[in-house]
């Protein structure tokens, strides 16, 4: 199992559906609002580094993400 | 319940140390080594405030760790 971690930036207005969207990923294991720089972090749990850009790819294109930065486990 | 995401940049080469000591406090529920801008995040659970600022605290003293940022959880009502 990978683990990786996303770090979204997102449109205020689009929170509560994006968090919504994000959670009901089958391998987003956790997922919360948070304070600072970021707006919402993710806790990802994939079988490889390719499911891991699928995923990235996928909540990128949720409308309403700004920018995405995706930690991947070294 | 307060969860925070701990990302953490450490002395050069000594990720797979620090990810692994971090491990050791109860709080840190998850920590590994990253790609990217930062070495090792660590997925932090505490009861209370409190509690995530002392686990903080005591992260960002340790040995090899340079610097840290931490993302808390905005609690919303329902929690």
């Amino acid at each position: 199992m990978l683990n990786a971690c996303a770090l979204l930036k997102i449109v205020p207005t689009r929170a509560e559906p994006i968090l919504a969207a994000v959670i009901e990923m089958p391998s987003v294991k956790k997922a919360y609002f948070c304070y600072g720089r970021f707006d919402i972090v993710v806790f990802i749990e994939a079988e490889d580094y390719k499911s891991v850009r699928e995923i990235s790819k996928k909540i990128n294109l949720i409308e309403g993400v700004r920018s995405t930065e995706t930690l991947v486990e070294a | 319940m307060v969860s925070a995401c701990t990302l953490i940049r450490t002395e050069r080469g000594r990720f797979d140390e620090v990810a692994s000591r971090i491990k050791q406090i109860p709080e840190v529920k998850k920590s590994f080594p990253v790609f990217g801008r930062y070495d090792v995040v660590a997925d932090l659970e505490a009861k209370d405030h409190n509690k995530l600022n002392d686990v903080v605290f005591k992260l960002s003293r340790m040995g090899g760790v340079v610097f840290t940022e931490t993302l808390i959880e905005l609690e919303t009502e329902g929690d």
